[in-house]
């Protein structure tokens, strides 16, 4: 099973993600600005009239901004009208399932060239509102409305996985730690800041010191949300827009010379209730959307030269890494803790500081993944360049596993 | 057991209000639904029959909200767990208040009143040894 023709990424931008700096800017203004910063990165340049497709990822700008029809309006302000258009909600999996379809219309033959993003706009709501409205991707009447939050259906699988496997607190604690470190090299993060260096700046603020970064999380100034996770086992809330220019392989030359090759591609559904799963440890979606992409890939884990995984809370990377084959299950943790997943590591995971650092605006994050990949692939991933990347895998999850979409992309 | 009301969340909750514990089961494969669910996806025969739990269970994962949704605002911390009950499915519910669990606590069922609505806890009834 494979792709009918070959599709490339041509070109990819994003806007910075923030807490603060979009304030004054709609959904519509950040899509624009990622959308037109793709178009610029198209090394032997790209017509807004080359695009002939436009596939918008978005949770939900219903809530947040009282604003539906989104590939309308998308099209509309970028200029491609009368492209067909359309909007994509998968919740935070929305734009990594918006670029699967991208890459399945070009495979069709329907299409040479489509752009593909995500955005969301969430800040402008207070954080209960926010909390409120990720509570929708989860089961409303079996879940939401019993109490369960985001924040703790994983930390429910957290719970069960330090009682099945003896992983712990520190663990997760280990991958925060990294992720804030990728981050700081990143000048699209929304937290480009050490978590040493965020102790030193709270603790003067508030009179604490403190001797390390363990001190620092296990103090008040990391409250607990949803035992086991504390603040910084979770993702923030963000507002940002990531696009990518998808091609066929007929004409992607005509655009660059070093096209970033669609290899393989997988995508899974399951039960919408966490309760409904028979491992409370494993999100299944991973191990069979990425068994099917490493397959079309014609790839092992092993082969994978970084990855870019849907790091929405700490114990999210640890079941990601294990149920994507990279280490055993019950491992996943203790590898963050050696190093093994940190930039110079042997499977480098979130480079771009993933969603703890590079933030979270849920309808962009897939588009941001690939954004990631397509740079470290060509070499132009700075200060967070991966040696020799090759391979990349972007993991791209639905609130607590119910969609999840994996792609695999090479040089 | 002839109950006729459809297999929706609207008749789970009457049964809750009734104090009763009800799932469905699929006739054909007799796999055991709670939710109940009008189908059986393990299959996909659609007859199915009512059934009651006991409602005596086991935690399988659990959380301590601090960070509450709007509606549950002023009443934190409270205890959210997956509990696997004897007969097989698991669910979501609150821990009874002021009680702590672990993964393996034994619990059982309570049928509590919140405003006008009757909701689904579990009781610990002790930690078990591993």
């Amino acid at each position: 099973m494979g792709l009918a023709r070959g599709v490339a990424v041509v070109g990819a931008g994003m806007t910075r993600f923030h807490h603060k700096l979009h304030l004054d800017k709609t959904s519509r203004d950040l899509f624009v600005e990622a959308a037109l910063e793709a178009l610029d990165s198209v090394d032997k340049g790209m017509n807004l009239r080359d695009i002939e497709a436009l596939y918008v990822g978005n949770f939900s700008s219903d809530a947040f901004e009282h604003q539906g029809h989104l590939g309308a309006i998308m099209a509309d302000w970028l200029g491609v009208t009368p492209v067909p258009s359309v909007r994509i909600e998968d919740a935070c999996a929305s734009s990594g399932v918006a670029i699967q379809l991208g890459i399945l219309a070009i495979a069709s033959g329907a299409f040479d060239v489509v752009m593909v993003g995500g955005v969301e706009k969430m800040r402008n709501l207070s954080t209960e509102e926010v909390t409120d409205t990720l509570a929708m991707a989860a089961d409303e009447i079996y879940e939401a409305s019993v109490g369960a939050t985001f924040p703790g259906l994983y930390a429910s699988m957290a719970t069960a996985h330090f009682a099945k496997y003896g992983s712990t607190w520190e663990e997760l604690a280990a991958i925060s730690i990294k992720n804030h470190h990728n981050g700081s090299l990143n000048p699209k993060a929304q937290f480009q800041e050490e978590i040493m260096d965020m102790a030193r700046r709270w603790g003067a603020r508030r009179g604490y010191s403190f001797k390390d970064e363990m001190e620092f999380l296990r103090s008040p100034l990391n409250p607990v949300v949803a035992y086991p996770l504390r603040l910084f086992d979770c993702c923030p809330t963000s507002d940002g827009a990531a696009v990518v220019i998808l091609a066929s392989e007929e004409v992607a030359k005509k655009f660059t010379d070093t096209p970033i090759y669609v290899r393989g591609i997988g995508q899974a559904s399951d039960t919408m209730a966490l309760h409904d799963r028979e491992d409370l440890t494993t999100l299944k979606g991973t191990r069979i959307a990425s068994r099917t992409a490493y397959r079309m890939a014609g790839i092992e884990p092993r082969d994978v030269d970084l990855a870019e995984v849907h790091d929405c809370f700490t114990i999210a990377e640890v079941l990601a890494t294990e149920d994507l084959g990279f280490f055993p299950k019950g491992e996943g943790g203790k590898a963050a803790v050696e190093g093994r997943t940190a930039l110079d590591g042997e499977i480098p995971v979130n480079p771009d500081g993933g969603l703890k650092a590079k933030g979270h605006p849920v309808g962009a994050t897939g588009a941001s993944m690939v954004y990631e990949v397509f740079k470290q692939l060509r070499g132009e991933a700075g200060r967070v360049q991966v040696d020799d990347a090759e391979v990349g895998l972007i993991h791209n999850v639905g609130a607590s596993g119910g969609t999840v979409v994996v792609q695999i992309y090479g040089r | 057991m002839s109950e006729v009301r459809s297999f929706t969340p609207s008749s789970f909750q009457a049964f809750l209000e009734e104090g009763r514990l009800m799932g469905s089961r699929c006739k054909a494969c007799g796999t055991l639904y709670l939710p109940p669910r009008p189908l059986c996806p393990r299959c996909g025969d659609r007859e199915m029959e009512w059934e009651e739990l006991r409602g005596e269970g086991e935690v399988k994962a659990f959380t301590v909200i601090h960070v509450p949704p709007t509606s549950m605002a002023g009443r934190t911390p409270y205890a959210v767990a997956v509990v696997e009950l004897k007969e097989g499915p698991k669910i979501t519910a609150r821990i009874s208040e002021g009680q702590e669990v672990q993964v393996g606590t034994k619990v059982v069922a309570e049928f509590r009143k919140e405003g006008d609505k009757t909701l689904l806890f579990f009781k610990p009834l002790g930690p078990t040894s591993p």
